[in-house]
């Protein structure tokens, strides 16, 4: 398998890829619905971000994450690129540590929830070391609420997207823990 | 093909648990501590340039500070125009609940409305 490498690399290129046009979508086409609080996101390219930390490992995940912030302040600004960091940083630890557990103690639905409260919260964290205030404290529950939601939204999709990824046999050899996937889909 | 049976699992229960009630705790707090006198603060990177009692303004006005309008009116305040690029600030709208609040990112400036007397030791005008 000397191929691995090099096919490894293509594809993270691929997500990675995927990961900007979802970020880039939704800042432009879903630029404000009434009802939400104003800034938030359904975190669409974190699925990618999840994506490929399930499939690759938490390295993949990091590269992942620095690439959208390395987007954000490219296009929108060194504002938006801090609060992107801060948010991926926080919601890749998330995974991370969720990573080794999602065998049996934790599905993606959690783990999309709990990515998207912790994206929230080091957006909220980033935003007031920025503003030096802590008055944007109460704005975390709206923030919160709406994690639950759109982790819901992402981690269903995770849930969906997942055991079919990992069953395409074309690139089964690249992925990490394929043996578990493989149990997963008899158990 | 049971791989739905992986679709939710204790884990899951564990940290929606934690989030909503979480989430709960935090949207009650307020109703708790309701308190009529509103006072707003507006910072600059952390500093307290204006304390504003809505209660005693009588006609509409604006207020600028580092790039952002700010509309005072009885009872609300809120950013009427920023010249950042996003205008998050602009969207978050009128505020009129103690505890709320609106910022410019890019500017550095907060709007938040307390509730009078728990608030600060002393407020000066």
């Amino acid at each position: 398998m000397k191929r691995t490498a090099a096919e490894k690399i293509a594809l993270l290129g691929v997500f990675g890829a995927l990961a900007l046009v979802l970020a880039f979508l939704e800042n432009t086409l879903l630029p404000d619905v009434p009802l939400l609080p104003p800034g938030a996101k359904i975190g669409l390219s974190n699925v990618v971000t999840v994506l490929c930390g399930a499939l690759f490992g938490g390295a993949a995940a990091w590269y992942i994450t620095a690439l959208k912030a390395l987007f954000a302040v490219l296009t929108r600004g060194a504002t938006a690129g801090l609060m992107s960091f801060a948010g991926g940083v926080l919601s890749t630890l998330a995974l991370c540590l969720l990573l080794k557990k999602t065998e049996k103690t934790v599905s993606y639905l959690g783990v999309g929830v709990l990515c998207a409260a912790a994206h929230n919260l080091g957006q909220l964290l980033m935003s007031m070391a920025l503003t030096g205030s802590f008055a944007l404290w109460h704005y975390g529950k709206y923030l919160l609420l709406f994690a639950l939601l759109s982790g819901t939204l992402t981690g269903l999709v995770l849930c969906v997207l997942l055991p079919r990824l990992k069953r395409t046999a074309r690139f089964s050899h690249i992925f990490a823990n394929n043996q578990n996937a493989e149990q997963e889909n008899w158990r | 093909m049971k791989a739905k049976k992986t679709f939710f699992r204790w884990g899951d229960g564990v940290i929606y648990f934690v989030l909503v009630t979480l989430c709960a705790v935090l949207f009650l707090l307020p109703v708790l501590q309701r308190n009529r006198a509103l006072t707003a603060v507006i910072t600059v990177g952390g500093e307290t340039v204006e304390t504003i009692d809505l209660a005693a303004v009588d006609s509409p006005y604006t207020v600028q500070y580092a790039g952002c309008t700010i509309h005072v009116e009885n009872g609300a305040i809120g950013f009427s125009h920023a010249d950042c690029p996003d205008r998050l600030c602009v969207k978050t709208g009128m505020l009129r609940t103690p505890g709320s609040a609106a910022a410019c990112v890019p500017n550095r400036v907060v709007v938040s409305l307390i509730a009078k007397q728990k608030a600060f030791d002393g407020v000066a005008y």
